[in-house]
């Protein structure tokens, strides 16, 4: 009796448990299916008084857009007047492209996304972002064309600077080469004589973190620019359509040369066992004369080495060519493919809000990696370092080219930079390495053209 | 309805809640997994189904053998160290003593800090400039501060630095589990040892050790199974380089899927090779334990 009373109150929380579960599934579809109507009917505007929120995703190295006391200074204004709230996605640039890929397979909300340059041509590609030609106002008035160039595939705008024109420098400690009486070097023998004598001192010549690889292009930029008699991009569009390869001898010699870094002992010694954080501190702390980056490392070291702290150009390695530095005109920030239809209009609005002038300005204010800003309109900051580098160094700068290089292509460069660096792998086999992997991705179909 | 009826469909019923959330949380998931596998999908536009392509590619891929050797490498260098050290920790921590609590404790600290904590904390420690493992080396005199020693930064000494931290991370974990294994073995076995004039060392050899077999199997067991599913201190620390010196099956399953060439069925199709070495183990340890038994 005890026994079939309980099999039957057993029966009974099952079969009530059913019927809760399906009337609530219901209860959600009836309910969702009020929501897309309401909005399929007001054509993708909330009704007034309900706050839209909009998800934006940022690259945030320089810890701007995770810091609430900024995000509220730059952003009160665009809250106020649109009604909306802002969640902001942020995570380092080498991550970010992990990030947004896992975000959006999950089907997690996008709306905005505020991307490293390197990554726009892959969003692209992937068909993760939607076209802004037309949704925006007139942006020459903002922008030069070449840093608009950089984001018009297919004749067709998809994103739009914003943060910071950049450029690369070799950052030097003045007090350093004036202790030991030594001269700023121009070419790379001169490096190599100035490393040796600072390290007789106990002072290492340049500070590199090698263990965040993604930094490590930057360097083959440098070299490949003279390796290739100041032609980079050309021989860059050339081998990504088919016409040279990364086996060719400029590519190579670029390689080599930074193998001959490694060798001579430019870099302080476990350069591939420190992470950026820790080659920055290396320099900063004196303990270390120089370290190459770019201008978004302007801000940080001018605060911990004020005074003492000179830009110069990358040296020279090759007799005969100038030097030529890397950078661009401005990260990109574009429109989700898949953004939901009622926030849309808002994104858009949250884009042109981004990239004006005076949100770029207040931008400059607050950003510390920000030296050059990305509108040409923004007033350049009142900084000795700033002006040397717009005059000197801006007008030698040359795209990225890891902003043209498929992804995987980046990744091998990264990888078999590390290894030449470190003494693991020659010049020429790196070179082959990653010809291979481009090689793998045309045969599955890459085609450079069809992402120009 | 019979009695012995009603008893199996009640049982069943019981067992029902449990199965809907295996198969949702388990059964599907994997299904759906397979099938990604199975298919070339970049997480964003629509799947195209290609078959065993992924599976073919993978076993011709040289970068696959590499990172399932670097987890065999891992697995001999940790679960050994591990196991030793644990089972030692156990028995002096076995006793009733002052302090014993707090002993236990600090060794189990390291188990309940973040990876990503764990990851950080020991980058620096390894710093080849700034570290506390080279600073202390160099008191020593085996390190030099302008030659230093470049653990993260050196292939040979990459994944060595790893399993370093591996060992630190879970010896703990599998201290407490002997700890509670050689709590199980009755007082009075060791009395009877001691009448019959056994040394504390036969004891150990004779009577701990034999006793404590199933416990020290399903310690082997988990950090064998732990050592081919290592992803977080390889990701945080190292991110499978220098030039790939430490990629592991999980970090080359992440990056395949989620990295720049995001190729969802090919890393898939890894995570599933790495299912099947997980069950193997299983299958051995339950083979294993199943012959103890009848025995």
């Amino acid at each position: 009796m005890k026994s079939t009373k309980s099999f039957a109150l057993l029966l009974m929380l099952v079969v009530v448990s059913v019927i809760a579960a399906c009337g609530s599934n219901n209860k959600d579809k009836s309910s969702s299916n009020v929501a897309s109507s309401s909005s399929s009917s007001s054509s993708a505007t909330q009704p007034s008084g309900e706050k839209q929120k909009l998800t934006v995703y940022a690259y945030d190295d320089t810890n701007t857009l995770s810091d609430p006391a900024k995000v509220e200074t730059l952003f009160a204004d665009f809250k106020a007047e649109n009604n909306a709230e802002l969640q902001f996605v942020t995570t380092k640039s080498a991550d970010f492209l992990q990030k947004l890929t896992v975000s959006a397979t999950a089907g997690d909300p996008i709306d905005v996304i505020m991307t490293n340059g390197q990554y726009v041509r892959s969003l692209y590609s992937r068909g993760m972002l939607a076209e802004l030609s037309g949704a925006i106002s007139d942006p020459t008035s903002r922008f030069n064309q070449s840093a608009l160039d950089a984001y018009t595939y297919s004749g067709k705008l998809y994103a739009l600077p914003w943060n910071a024109a950049t450029t690369s420098a070799v950052f030097y400690n003045k007090a350093i080469f004036e202790q030991y009486g030594l001269s700023v070097p121009k070419t790379y023998e001169e490096l190599v004589e100035v490393t040796s004598k600072l390290k007789e001192n106990g002072i290492h010549g340049i500070a590199f973190g090698g263990a965040s690889k993604f930094m490590y292009p930057m360097w083959y930029f440098e070299t490949l620019a003279q390796t290739s008699d100041n032609n980079s991009l050309q021989l860059t569009y050339e081998t990504l359509q088919g016409n040279a390869k990364f086996t060719d001898p400029a590519y190579v010699a670029a390689m080599e040369a930074l193998a001959q870094f490694g060798k001579d002992g430019i870099f302080q010694p476990g350069v591939n066992g420190a992470d950026s954080d820790a080659g920055k501190a290396l320099f900063a702390s004196g303990k270390a004369a120089m370290f190459y980056g770019g201008t978004w490392e302007l801000g940080n070291f001018e605060q911990q080495l004020g005074d003492k702290l000179g830009v110069t150009l990358f040296p020279i390695i090759k007799s005969g060519v100038k030097a030529e530095m890397t950078g661009s005109g401005g990260d990109g920030i574009g429109l989700y493919a898949e953004v939901a239809p009622e926030r849309r209009d808002l994104a858009i609005k949250f884009i042109e809000y981004m990239t004006s002038d005076k949100v770029n300005a207040l931008y400059n204010s607050v950003d510390s990696g920000v030296a050059l800003p990305s509108n040409k309109n923004s007033a350049v900051k009142d900084d000795p370092l700033v002006k040397q580098l717009q005059a000197e160094h801006l007008p030698v700068t040359a795209t990225f080219l890891d902003w043209f290089w498929p992804q995987e292509v980046v990744q091998e460069f990264q990888f078999q930079i590390q290894a030449v660096v470190g003494q693991a792998s020659s010049a020429q086999e790196a070179m082959e390495k990653i010809q291979d992997v481009f090689d793998g991705l045309v045969k599955n179909g890459y085609d450079f053209n069809g992402t120009k | 309805m019979s009695k012995s009826v009603r008893n199996t469909l009640a049982a069943y019923l019981l067992l029902l809640p449990a199965l809907v959330l295996f198969s949702v949380f388990i059964l599907i998931p994997l299904g759906y997994e397979f099938m990604i596998s199975l298919s070339k999908w970049n997480g964003f536009g629509p799947m195209s189904f290609v078959g065993l392509r992924n599976y073919t590619r993978l076993f011709s891929d040289p970068e696959f053998y590499a990172a399932l050797s670097h987890n065999v490498q891992y697995a001999f260098g940790t679960v050994l160290v591990k196991i030793v050290l644990s089972f030692v920790l156990a028995l002096l921590l076995h006793g009733a003593f002052r302090g014993v609590t707090l002993f236990r404790t600090i060794m189990f600290i390291p188990v309940v800090l973040s990876f990503v904590v764990v990851g950080i904390l020991w980058q620096w420690i390894f710093n080849p400039n700034f570290g506390l493992m080279n600073v202390m080396l160099g008191w020593l005199g085996l390190n030099e501060e302008m030659n230093p020693i470049q653990w993260l930064g050196s292939p040979h000494y990459a994944l060595i630095a790893l399993m370093m931290v591996d060992v630190w991370k879970w010896t703990g974990y599998h201290a407490i589990i002997f700890l509670a294994g050689l709590q199980g073995i009755p007082k009075d076995i060791y009395e009877a040892a001691s009448v019959d004039g056994a040394t504390r060392w036969r004891s150990l050899w004779h009577v701990t050790v034999p006793l404590m077999r199933p416990t020290l199997l399903l310690n082997v067991t988990i950090a064998a199974m732990g050592a081919f599913n290592v992803f977080d201190i390889v990701y945080t620390m190292t991110q499978g380089g220098p030039y790939k010196s430490t990629s592991v099956l999980l970090t080359m399953m992440y990056d395949k899927a989620f990295g720049s060439s995001s190729d969802y069925g090919y890393g898939t199709s890894i995570a599933f090779a790495l299912f099947v070495i997980i069950v193997i183990i299983s299958a051995i340890h339950i083979r294993i334990v199943n012959r103890s038994e009848r025995a």
